[in-house]
């Protein structure tokens, strides 16, 4: 195959890299604004939050790990179970 | 040199020559990154916030507890407590969940003296409760947007006390765009917390803000106190003590064990489609082997019908990872996560109300590249070095 079309891949390719590289780094942190926004609202609750869950309706814990002392969905006498607690797809941001 | 760029604008010239194996490629490896990529974003974007919560938090964290688990602890404490020496600040804190409206909403109710509360200016829609004033809210985004609450909304009595029920007033909303355990939030004063749970005289917590020079003998003269307030009947509740250090050192390798757990499992999820990568990428086409015949036919040498292979996957495996990491800034940003935030996040809508947090670390990044990289290659090399290793006579007969 001759002609533009290998070029234009090489090109669209490199362009792609490009902006995913833009994209990465500007949102590899927090603009001032977001993390005062963020220090503005705990200094006013003095600490509230740290976990996965949005609420305390399932496990406190994932609310807030100083709130409670133990996750009523993680199924600790599985091998490995509390990997897969109910917090979060595989557990992923799940409480400490 | 020229050798090496022509054998790249060959690899281009194979990605061209199979538009439809070439397309559907990029789209299985993206199906696969992008729920990866966005997943360890939104879970950097969280550790970010939780640091805020544990760095602004009290240096002490004081608990009752009572057969083993948290108990409430009774105001009268807060006196005692104050009196150690070394203590700057004790602020008594109610959290608990209250449920609201017919589809029984669940909401964090939050009870704090309100000439404890610094101004929040620029935080709320509205105002914070007025000290004095009895039953006003600030309500979170969420909640705000799923019971159709406003500044000036009364809420009907959605708890019971013996003492009386009373309408509240919603006196502010909480912006979108703070961290998202405010999105399910009413702030209120300690008394109308107390009102609101049927339980006066005690809080859940107590905030202590202590000497930095003294804190672990504030920690321990806690510890050691024989009870927190006076006994009730039900015999004495015992001080538990956690400091800032405890909570924080949780955080960081919390973080990265579940982001192992969760890698492992976009392996799986990769070792799933691996057949499918197998045959987009040539194992099975007939097309490939033809073209690899013909390429040696005319002169080429394994050598260079595999590199012309690796250029080809390169390309491939490159655009796959790329488009993977814009579509996720594209979705966690602009798109404000909708249908993925619910997904990491519990209890986040569909159509998030609360802004989803998220960061791109350059690990995860290099590593989705990685990934896609070493699927491609695997699957086109292995079927060009069989097609290469036959002879081209026996190919094309």
């Amino acid at each position: 195959m001759s002609g533009r079309g290998p070029g234009v891949v090489l090109a669209l390719v490199a362009a792609l890299v490009t902006s995913a590289g833009f994209a990465a780094v500007a949102a590899s942190g927090r603009t001032p604004a977001a993390a005062a926004r963020s220090e503005g609202f705990q200094a006013l609750l003095h600490g509230l939050g740290g976990g996965p869950a949005v609420d305390l309706s399932r496990c406190a814990r994932a609310f807030d790990p100083r709130l409670d002392d133990g996750c009523p969905f993680r199924t600790s006498p599985v091998p490995a179970g509390g990997a897969y607690c109910a917090h979060g797809l595989a557990g992923l941001p799940a409480a400490p | 040199m020229r050798r090496w760029l022509a054998l790249g604008r060959s690899g281009a010239v194979a990605v061209l020559l199979h538009p439809l194996r070439s397309a559907v490629t990029v789209a299985s490896l993206v199906a696969v990154l992008l729920p990866y990529v966005a997943g360890l974003a939104i879970a950097r974007g969280l550790l970010d916030q939780a640091r805020d919560a544990i760095r602004l938090g009290p240096d002490l964290l004081v608990e009752g507890e009572r057969l083993g688990r948290p108990a409430p602890v009774p105001l009268e404490a807060v006196g005692e407590v104050r009196a150690i020496p070394g203590v700057r600040e004790v602020v008594p804190r109610i959290v608990g969940e209250v449920r609201l409206g017919r589809d029984d909403v669940s909401a964090v109710l939050v009870g704090l003296p309100l000439e404890h509360l610094p101004s929040g200016t620029g935080l709320v829609a509205g105002r914070l409760p007025a000290v004095g004033a009895s039953h006003e809210l600030v309500v979170g985004a969420a909640l705000a947007r799923r019971l159709a609450l406003r500044v000036g909304a009364k809420i009907p009595p959605f708890y019971r006390n013996e003492a009386g029920e009373r309408v509240s007033t919603v006196v502010g909303v909480f912006r979108s765009d703070l961290p998202i355990w405010s999105g399910s939030l009413m702030l209120t004063s300690l008394d109308t917390a107390a009102a609101v749970f049927a339980q006066r005289g005690v809080a859940s917590s107590l905030l202590v803000t202590v000497d930095p020079a003294q804190r672990e003998a504030v920690r321990r003269a806690l510890a050691r106190l024989p009870a927190l307030g006076p006994d009730d009947g039900h015999g004495p509740v015992r001080p538990r003590v956690l400091a800032r250090e405890d909570a924080a050192a949780l955080l960081p390798s919390q973080v990265h064990r579940r982001e192992g757990v969760f890698t492992l499992h976009w392996l799986l999820a990769f070792a799933v489609g691996l057949p499918l990568l197998l045959v987009t990428t040539g194992a099975g086409l007939a097309e490939r082997r033809r073209e690899t015949a013909l390429l040696k036919a005319v002169g080429w040498s394994t050598d260079d019908v595999l590199l012309r292979a690796t250029a080809e996957s390169v390309l491939l495996g490159v655009a796959a990872a790329a488009a993977a990491v814009l579509l996720a800034v594209l979705w966690l940003g602009p798109l404000r996560a909708v249908g993925i935030g619910a997904v990491f996040l519990p209890g986040v809508d569909g159509d998030p109300a609360v802004d989803v947090p998220y960061r791109l670390a350059p690990v995860p990044v290099m590593l989705a590249f990685l990934l896609a990289l070493v699927l491609v290659t695997v699957g086109s090399l292995a079927s060009t070095w069989r097609a290469a290793a036959t002879p081209p006579a026996e190919v094309l007969r």
